[in-house]
């Protein structure tokens, strides 16, 4: 399928999903350009597998089709419910997945290419992945959207229906937990060549 | 000295973490040529689905098709006015026949006179005769 280049990329996700709602293709074209990355980049990092992935970001972007007709303008952000849809969604098949081991889980992806600065950068964050993984949920949810989604704090509390002081609570918890987790590793992972 | 060596390595690794979080971030997730296809067919499902209910919605809002018969007849004698006229002057002229016959009657015949009026009391009498009277009943005992 041709996917043309994002030509609507003025205007807003609100007044886009507004047209979709009445039957505007290029609107959900330009949506889904938008949008599908972000989702899918989310859902991969919270489920680390990225077929899975793929299956909550289509299921995501089609509950945002289901809902356009009734969106209205300025009473949310799109983003912001996309996260909380995707968000909900890893959560259910997390659970669904609590019976795997540990370490199968925690496996880091080999299918990258194999030069040399691109493998140490892959392993490196593959072991943020990985460590990752071993949070609590809320915890992996609030610090993946915050320190790589780049949300702020009111927003992921919106996305996580908590209250902000939750938010700050369980970053910090989880920053502290991956650097204990991280701390094995940082020989490995070269993290005194980035504090130098 | 162990705690300020804790303390230093705890920074280290703060740093590091936060240059990790970096690189997370620009590491673009892309999505496949498949995806973005699938997620735009589902857009498309969706506006189609939704312009078929919108179809059946108009329709059922559409007043019915009258019978062709109906059509044809109305048709034929001038339109739904005609219609109309036609209906009033049967049902005016149905509640006159019912609710003053004898008026009708006599207004037709042109016998409107004293001398009927004395013959339609005369023949009220005679119907009177006809049902006995209580008084007739008590008298009878």
């Amino acid at each position: 399928m041709d996917m043309p280049f994002d030509a609507l990329s003025d205007v807003s996700d609100d007044a886009l999903l507004i047209a979709f709602g009445n039957g505007d293709a290029a609107s959900a074209r330009a949506l889904t350009l938008r949008l599908t990355p972000k989702v899918l980049g989310y859902a991969a990092r919270l489920l680390r597998d990225r077929a899975e992935a793929e299956d909550v970001a289509q299921e995501a972007m089609l509950r945002l089709w289901k809902i356009a007709p009734e969106w209205r303008q300025g009473e949310a952000k799109v983003t912001t419910w996309l996260y909380r849809v995707v968000t909900n969604l890893c959560t259910d098949r997390l659970r669904k997945k609590r019976g795997n081991a540990l370490d199968e889980i925690a496996e880091p992806e080999d299918d990258r290419p194999s030069q040399e600065a691109v493998m140490i950068q892959r392993e490196r964050i593959d072991a943020l992945n990985a460590a990752l993984a071993t949070l609590p949920d809320r915890q992996r949810e609030a610090v993946v959207l915050r320190h790589i989604e780049g949300l702020g704090n009111p927003e992921i509390a919106e996305v996580l229906d908590i209250s902000v002081e939750a938010v700050e609570s369980l970053t910090a918890r989880g920053k502290r937990a991956l650097t204990q987790a991280l701390a094995a590793q940082r020989d490995r992972l070269g993290f005194e060549d980035d504090a130098s | 000295m162990t705690h300020r060596d804790d303390k230093m390595t705890d920074g280290l690794l703060d740093q590091s973490l936060e240059a990790l979080f970096a690189e997370a971030r620009d590491e673009a997730v892309m999505p496949s040529t498949a995806l973005l296809a699938a997620v735009m067919a589902d857009a498309e499902t969706q506006i189609a689905t939704r312009a078929r209910q919108e179809a059946t919605c108009r329709a059922s809002l559409r007043p019915k098709q009258r019978h062709p018969m109906l059509a044809a007849m109305v048709a034929a004698l001038g339109g739904w006015r005609a219609v109309a006229g036609l209906a009033t002057a049967a049902v005016t002229g149905l509640a006159i026949g019912l609710g003053a016959p004898s008026t009708v009657t006599n207004l037709a015949t042109g016998s409107y006179s004293e001398s009927a009026t004395v013959e339609m009391t005369s023949a009220g009498d005679a119907l009177d005769a006809l049902v006995p009277s209580f008084y007739d009943l008590a008298l009878e005992g």
